[in-house]
């Protein structure tokens, strides 16, 4: 039935997969939760609200599973509005800077003054942290139009429309900071310290304002991709079968969805109850995910080699797609592990030092816990075999008509 | 013998074709959330990027797009929505 993806791949390489996307969506979310929890806390304090973090953690996490829950289209359509309204605002504020610098081109960043290469590598892991979740859209392939051609479409598009957004941005926030001798570098709200030093601090406000909407649909954005790994996991006999539902009126699926909120928001709130702070919460869940995301990136470009190699269509330039994939992404990989005694991968200090061995750690229990289940139930190979199959041939008559 | 499934609803009982390329693409967006770099994660990267940060978001960016054409070449023999399935479960 997919006998070359399990020929290329193996099914345990797919469950590893499934592990990882999982933890990777999981922590996103919790990191984003944070992040929404921390600006609207400095947003109601300016009304002179003064709210409880967890509060406001549960506040998020519960609006997250409602409009998951509700209605997938009227969510979708949220986030594009809460994330035009976000990068418009940004741009607007870009756009004043520049004027006010003259249109000013900065020859220190066009020559790189003062950079250096193990700098520049380094920054790269922070960067694959700041697009990790580019791919999400493949998890919409039943819900999707034509999703053989907009799912690809989506992936690509995504990441270039992004990818010249944080550049442009980069520029022109070092070319704001010139001359004004505050370090970028060390400053937590850089758009709020510019949109002030341009005189237009309502603009800052707006930022932070579309800065919290931007988390929250985050969070939005990876309950649903959560939602749908645990849902096609429970299908296929990794989870109990009440995760795999879809709710009758909604067909969205409720009970996966309302347990991806639940972890979205007891994680975050019981570090808080024990005493960590939600920045620094932020931070872990957001280092934790970049494995989630890396190890999935890594096995998607060795996959494909070896999935046309055995549909017989594997071209040179295939194989060079794969190795210049694989090749960066073990870049973020040496940042985020480090080398001991390298000044420019040096290991991490503690806590994050420990994340990539729980990592492993949480992998070896999830392809154990597959084991286990396989070995219970003998079945369960051959009924995942069969639910992707139907799967397959659902797309295939899609196509043809 | 298996239950008959409406046409509104594809194998898994998920609402099917519902959504449009713009509604697709903003799932993608929507969790790079990309006013939370500019916002929050810039000072961060340029830190140890320098005048140099820029060149780090192409390199980032190039790398990201190669991953992306990997994950992509599933796509045109119709056998994509199937690998998907199995690194989602």
């Amino acid at each position: 039935l997919y006998s070359y993806i399990v020929k290329g791949l193996g099914l345990t390489v797919g469950v590893l997969c499934g592990w990882s996307l999982l933890l990777a969506y999981l922590f996103t979310g919790m990191s984003t939760l944070c992040g929404f929890a921390i600006f609207s806390q400095k947003l109601l304090g300016y009304v002179g609200i003064h709210t409880h973090i967890l509060t406001l953690f549960a506040v998020g996490a519960a609006a997250a599973w409602y409009v998951a829950f509700k209605d997938i289209q009227l969510w979708a359509k949220m986030m594009l509005m809460l994330e035009g309204f976000s990068i418009g605002s940004i741009l607007l504020l870009g756009a004043i800077i520049w004027v006010q610098k003259g249109f000013a081109i900065d020859m220190s960043q066009l020559t790189l003054k003062g950079a250096t290469p193990g700098g520049i590598t380094m920054g790269i892991v922070l960067v694959v942290f700041g697009f990790s979740g580019f791919e999400s859209s493949t998890s919409l392939g039943d819900e999707a139009k034509n999703p053989l051609r907009s799912i690809p479409k989506s992936v690509l598009q995504s990441t270039l429309m992004a990818g010249i957004f944080f550049m442009v941005m980069a520029y022109l926030e070092i070319v704001g900071f010139s001359g004004t001798g505050v370090d970028l570098g060390k400053t937590e709200a850089p758009l709020d310290f510019l949109a002030h030093q341009a005189g237009v601090d309502f603009l800052g406000l707006l930022i932070s304002g579309g800065a919290c909407l931007s988390f929250i649909s985050c969070t939005l954005a990876c309950i649903n991709p959560t939602a749908r790994v645990f849902f096609l996991m429970a299908r296929h006999g990794l989870f109990h079968t009440s995760l795999g539902k879809t709710h009758e009126a909604n067909l969205t699926p409720d009970t996966a969805i309302a347990l991806s909120a639940l972890i979205t928001f007891l994680v975050p709130a019981s570090l808080n109850i024990f005493g960590v702070k939600a920045f620094d919460s932020q931070g872990y869940f957001g280092t934790i995910c970049t494995y989630g995301f890396l190890l999935v990136y890594i096995l998607v470009s060795i996959a494909a080699p070896v999935y046309l190699y055995r549909l017989k269509k594997l071209r040179t330039r295939d194989v060079v797609f794969s190795l210049v994939g694989v090749a960066f992404m073990l870049l973020p990989v040496l940042g985020t592990v480090g080398i001991p005694g390298s000044t420019l991968f040096p290991p991490p200090e503690g806590p994050t030092n420990a994340f990539p061995y729980l990592f492993l750690l949480y992998l070896a229990a999830g392809t154990g816990w597959f084991f286990f289940q396989r070995m219970r139930y003998p079945k369960m190979v051959r009924r995942m075999e069969r639910s992707i199959d139907a799967i397959h041939a659902s797309f295939d008559n899609r196509e043809n008509l | 013998m298996t239950a008959e499934i409406p046409q509104s609803q594809s194998i898994h009982g998920l609402k099917k074709d519902c959504l449009s390329y713009g509604e697709v693409i903003a799932q993608s967006f929507a969790v790079i959330a990309p006013t939370t770099v500019p916002a929050a994660v810039l000072g961060l990267i340029f830190a140890s990027s320098g005048s140099g940060t820029w060149l780090s978001f192409l390199l980032g960016m190039i790398g990201l797009l190669f991953v992306g054409i990997n994950i992509n070449q599933f796509a045109p023999s119709l056998r994509f929505p199937r690998f998907l399935v199995l690194i989602h479960c």
